[in-house]
């Protein structure tokens, strides 16, 4: 679909008070809950066909992407140019999309040591729910001139709008990476992860399984070096065990999967979690019967990722994401209605009430 | 609030809910402008709360009379987003000065809004940690104030602005409620609330606290300077340097009229002769300075540098740092009055939009002197004139505008990290189509339903779009001249 229909297609449903399911191939259909509008079924409008890169001069470090380009294809050519997203996203089924990678805000195992989605984007075009093109932010590393409007779009769901295009910065890929493994109790890895935290090489870290795995990332000599220092085992194939991670594909399903943000040192689940990383802030459990939720202090949160099925979206009437405080909640009823008036995007796909 | 009585009655409760109100107007004075001088208003009151429940009440009170809140810090901001509201309260957080713990173990401090930039750093600094964003005005900028306008510094080119480094605040919104943002892991539920709070100008919420976090001092710290005969040549190393895989800490960039000044004035040991400098510093481990200062050094020879100097020692270092940071006064030395431009390009534009800039300069007859950021393309040209000479205030205002236009027409931004405040809310109508400033009006109608936050400022109303404007400093007459600059 043109964006010149989508648009229309958008307006026409606002008029109509039509819900619409906003996404790209669909590969994060784990994340958040079914869309449930309360009338009428709703349409989808995918955004698969709007793709390619309009815009990528690697000396700016910044590339402009059309929201339905394929994550695969968009690295593939950065790493023509020895670039990369330093965020790291995860690319669901090979099919991820640059706009579902932005409305899903999912950072991978990166993102303690250089950032998330949300930092590396520099500005959105998106169409409204009434139908408007309209754009925020820029491709300029700096830019203050009104609301931050593109990094709210980052992990809204496609609750406020429909993504069209993205400017990301982007940065130089390392030139040489590698994954050590060290055997260790949970306890004695969280004080490594704490002790290697700023360190400039330090790519990744995660423990699972007694082992907790450090990744380097940098010049060769540095690398190397710094990896006799830290001893542990080499392992071969470098990225596998941290795709697995951020592709969730490395968790057990039969049952439900949590993950809960916290302070690096928190002793939340921290024994209990089947797996931390993120220098020790984030804790992935496998717990079916438990009130997360309720367990959690104020400065941290809980995801249901996955249901015990695995795959599927979580079943009605259900919250997926952390509750919000009652004027948390009604910021973000306010803000909606003033992104979608009629309430037709991706109803009920974050939080029931929204 | 119109009547009288109305003001009375609010000014009586005003002073219960808060011990500290002033409004002896000669006593108010000082808080009639923020860095921005040539914009200046008195405010109906001034109250310096010393509570969050003070803030709180003083909210609920204003709510209820309908009366503008201005939330100021140090009131060090350029584009006068602190100005008073005539009719309204100026709120000081000036006493909310205190860094109430450093979690080393997690690196984070959590802090009120009054406290300043620099203080942070030099609490952490004996743990070996540090607040990465460092606004050229940190010994005096408050925290609160660098939320509200997510600012940047010398060294955001590799550490990012203030919205990358703080990770939870606590707000009291405009009916006085108390509620928090963000988190002290990675990620939070819901929508990105702080995200879109950082940059908002103090017209969502009032910062009451601030988590920061603290980033280890790196292992080594190296800083290169490099002559150049043509701007251009100098603009070109910057792209080389980006696009060779560096990513220095900061990345400075001076031009001829701008490094004679610093040398007259602070003699920093600038190359006099040169027609452009660059300002290129490198940190990390003593093994991966080492190897990018290698790099570096090819890159800036191959790249026609007549004269590089590499300091070694943190004397040295100061030292080259000295003239950058000093170059505002020092170019304000040269003429009664200047105006400060903000604008952002894409690094690809840097030559052009110098060259562009310099034919305006012959084209108005007024000199420019260019210090400003070139590793994040934010230009902070600096146009000479004299307020006092018929037509040269009118003429320098022409030649800023034209500046502006130019880096929105070549992809850029009318504001890298000065904010918007009174001082180019007109020009915003150019970045921006109704369509858009409409949602930027439902945002802030989402957070303040009735306008009472800092009404007026950053986002102009859809009948107003008219003019342009600039920061004008008259006779080195700037607010806290003492202070590094940009």
């Amino acid at each position: 679909m043109e964006i010149k229909d989508a648009a229309q297609f958008l307006e026409s449903c606002t008029s109509h008070s039509q819900p619409v399911i906003l996404q790209g191939s669909d590969t994060k259909a784990f994340l958040g809950r079914k869309v449930d509008p309360n009338n009428s079924p709703a349409e989808i409008l995918s955004i698969n066909e709007h793709s390619g890169i309009i815009h990528y001069e690697p000396t700016e470090l910044v590339i402009q992407v059309r929201s339905g380009s394929k994550l695969a294809d968009v690295t593939a050519v950065l790493e023509e140019n020895g670039q990369m997203f330093a965020f790291e996203p995860a690319n669901f089924n090979g099919q991820s999309t640059i706009g579902g990678m932005v409305a899903a805000g999912l950072s991978g195992s990166r993102r303690p040591y250089a950032g998330s989605v949300r930092d590396f984007v520099l500005g959105a075009e998106m169409l409204s729910a009434t139908g408007e093109l309209i754009n925020f932010g820029g491709q300029v590393m700096k830019n203050v001139a009104g609301y931050d409007v593109s990094r709210l779009l980052v992990g809204s769901l496609g609750c406020l709008g429909l993504i069209t295009n993205v400017s990301f910065k982007v940065l130089p890929k390392p030139e040489q990476e590698m994954t050590l493994r060290l055997e260790m109790s949970r306890a004695d890895a969280l004080l490594k992860m704490r002790e290697l935290v700023n360190s400039p090489l330090v790519s990744a870290t995660a423990h699972f399984d007694g082992q907790l795995m450090i990744r380097l990332s940098g010049k060769v000599k540095s690398v190397n070096d710094f990896s006799k220092r830290l001893g542990g085992e080499l392992i071969a194939t470098e990225s596998s065990c941290w795709d697995a991670i951020d592709g969730q594909s490395i968790f057990p399903s039969e049952q439900k999967l949590w993950k809960v943000s916290t302070a690096p040192m928190s002793p939340l689940f921290l024994d209990e979690a089947y797996l931390i990383d993120w220098g020790g802030a984030q804790r992935w459990l496998l717990e079916s019967e438990r009130d997360i939720w309720a367990e959690v202090d104020k400065y941290s949160s809980a995801t249901l990722m996955r249901d015990s099925a695995g795959g599927e979206y979580v079943h009605d009437g259900e919250e997926v994401f952390q509750p919000l405080s009652t004027l948390q909640k009604n910021l973000h009823i306010s803000l909606k209605t003033k992104f979608d008036p009629a309430g037709i995007l991706n109803a009920g796909r974050m939080y029931s009430w929204l | 609030m119109i009547n009288v009585d109305s003001q009375k009655a609010f000014l009586k409760q005003l002073k219960v809910a808060c011990g500290h109100v002033i409004v002896d107007q000669s006593r108010m004075k000082v808080y009639e402008t923020d860095g921005l001088t040539a914009k200046k208003a008195l405010p109906a009151y001034v109250a310096l709360p010393e509570t969050i429940e003070e803030i709180q009440a003083c909210m609920r009170l204003c709510h209820a009379f309908d009366v503008p809140v201005v939330a100021r810090g140090a009131g060090t901001g350029l584009s006068g987003g602190a100005m008073p509201h005539e009719q309204g309260l100026l709120l000081s957080l000036a006493k909310f000065n205190r860094i109430l713990e450093v979690d080393v173990d997690n690196r984070l401090a959590r802090v009120e809004p009054g406290v300043t930039n620099l203080s942070i750093s030099d609490r952490v600094r004996p743990l070996g940690l540090y607040y990465a964003p460092d606004p050229s005005s940190q010994i005096a900028c408050t925290i609160g104030g660098n939320v509200a306008e997510n600012s940047g510094g010398v060294h955001c080119l590799k550490y990012g602005l203030t919205v990358h480094n703080v990770r939870h605040l606590t707000l009291v919104s405009p009916q006085g409620e108390l509620y928090e943002l963000g988190s002290h892991g990675y990620d939070s539920a819901g929508f990105d609330l702080l995200a879109l709070l950082h940059g908002s100008e103090g017209m969502l919420g009032i910062v009451v606290e601030v988590t920061v976090a603290l980033l280890s001092v790196p292992e080594e710290v190296s800083v290169v300077l490099a002559g150049f005969d043509s701007t251009q040549e100098a603009s070109e190393a910057v792209g080389a340097i980006i696009s060779g895989g560096l990513l220095p800490a900061g990345l400075e960039m001076m031009d001829r009229l701008a490094i004679q000044a610093a040398e007259d004035f602070v003699n920093a040991g600038y190359p006099r002769d040169a027609a452009a400098l660059l300002l290129c510093e490198l940190d990390g481990s003593a093994e991966e300075v080492n190897q990018q200062l290698h790099q570096l050094r090819q890159i800036l020879t191959d790249g026609g540098a007549t004269n590089i100097k590499v300091a070694a020692t943190q004397e040295e270092r100061h030292k080259l740092w000295l003239g950058r940071k000093a170059a505002f006064p020092a170019v304000g030395r040269l003429a009664p009055d200047y105006y400060c431009m903000d604008g952002t390009v894409p690094r690809k534009a840097l030559t052009a939009v110098l060259e562009r800039i310099s034919e305006l300069s012959r084209q108005f007859d007024l000199r420019v002197a260019n210090v400003f950021h070139a590793g994040d393309g934010n230009l902070h040209p600096l146009i000479l004139f004299d307020a006092n000479q018929p037509g040269e205030l009118d003429k320098a205002e022409a030649f800023g505008a034209q500046i502006l236009e130019l880096c929105i027409e070549k992809g850029g931004t009318i504001t890298g990290e000065h904010g918007v405040g009174i001082e180019k809310i007109d020009q915003m109508c150019v970045q921006f189509t109704s369509q858009e400033l409409s949602l930027f009006h439902g945002i802030k109608a989402a957070f303040d339903a009735t306008g009472i936050l800092n009404p007026g400022k950053a986002v102009p109303t859809l009948s107003r779009c008219a003019e342009f404007g600039a920061m004008h400093v008259h006779r080195g007459n700037e607010k806290f001249p003492e202070l590094e600059r940009f």
